[in-house]
């Protein structure tokens, strides 16, 4: 039969695709983005400034796999950064956690930045109202008439 | 031109020695600087302090990977060998069987070896101790307490602490069979 033998060629490489033990499934490539996108969010706690997806260290790469094995085991994103944090440290998150003292590291930029808006909202009022007063004398001046 | 002042002016009363805008920026100022001291107070408070021979080591509390848990205070009377190690680090594999060795050797004569894996996972950790077929206590330090309270800088690190529960020296790096020579009698137990 003439197609008998690419039917079975491309029968053959389907089959070959899915025995291939280094081709990764969908669910593998999942699981790695998902992987990636949380040790995006923690960083390196030997090095200084590196994220934790980043980080080439051994340390890291078994730190990776954690969280990979976490994920299989149907653990979501909230609970494995909280529970890295528990258990490498406080370090190894991206950005302090909003509450107790540390939520100060939020608190004073915000206050900062309120200061400086009602600061420069005063400031604005009050060079509105200056100006205003000093047109209007000189409008009743300019309106009068010449003796 | 007349000589007498304007409407305005007359109605205008002295200025104010500070005016109010310049009040809230000091305010505004005043209160930041509160914050980043007690802040930056609160970031040095949290630096690990140098720990200095012949000082009270500080107490731990151990998880061990076995199970159970083990404290400084339960090893009070005996000299204690604290290795500070990972499944990661390779100097640590170098030192494993070193430590090993002196806890067969002087646990009889009240000297505890303790290892405590640092930033590592428990199935790691496992491997480690079974391929180096470590039989002193190790455990796993949570959130990194002990390491912080004792200022470590990397693994391997190790301390040696006397049976009084003192600092006895601290030894950074891999141990050498020298360095155990030179500590282990400062923490040996009196007869």
């Amino acid at each position: 039969m003439p197609c008998l033998r690419p039917c079975l060629t491309v029968v053959l490489l389907l089959v070959g695709t899915f025995l291939h033990p280094s081709a990764p499934t969908l669910a593998q490539t999942e699981l790695d983005d998902r992987m990636y996108d949380i040790a995006r969010e923690l960083w390196c706690p030997l090095c200084s400034g590196v994220r934790l997806d980043a980080c080439e260290l051994q340390a890291c790469v078994q730190m990776r796999a954690e969280i990979r094995q976490l994920l299989a085991e149907g653990r979501d994103a909230e609970w494995i950064v909280a529970y890295f944090e528990g258990e490498y440290g406080p370090q190894v998150h991206g950005q302090p956690p909003l509450r107790g003292f540390q939520s100060l590291a939020w608190l004073v930029p915000a206050v900062a930045v309120v200061g400086l808006g009602i600061g420069a909202g005063l400031r604005t009022r009050r060079a509105v109202r200056q100006r205003r007063s000093a047109v209007v004398p000189r409008i009743r001046s300019q309106s009068l008439p010449k003796a | 031109m007349s000589d007498h002042p304007s409407t305005t002016e007359s109605v205008a009363g002295p200025p104010p020695l500070v005016s109010r805008s310049l009040l809230l920026v000091v305010v505004a100022i005043s209160v930041m600087l509160v914050l980043l001291a007690l802040l930056a107070w609160r970031v040095l408070r949290a630096q690990p302090v140098a720990l200095a021979v012949g000082e009270p080591a500080p107490p731990f509390h151990l998880q061990l990977i076995e199970g159970g848990s083990l404290t400084l205070a339960d090893l009070q009377g005996q000299g204690v060998v604290l290795n500070f190690w990972a499944s990661w680090c390779d100097p640590c594999r170098d030192e494993a069987p070193l430590l090993e060795e002196a806890w067969l050797r002087n646990r009889d004569a009240g000297i505890a070896v303790l290892g405590v894996a640092h930033l590592d996972q428990k199935a790691a950790a496992l491997r480690f101790i079974q391929t180096f077929r470590i039989t002193y206590p190790n455990g796993r330090d949570s959130g990194s307490l002990i390491a912080r309270a004792y200022g470590i800088q990397g693994v391997p690190e190790t301390f040696f602490i006397d049976p009084a529960g003192n600092l006895a020296g601290a030894w950074r790096g891999p141990l050498t069979a020298e360095a155990m020579q030179q500590f282990l009698p400062l923490i040996q137990p009196a007869p």
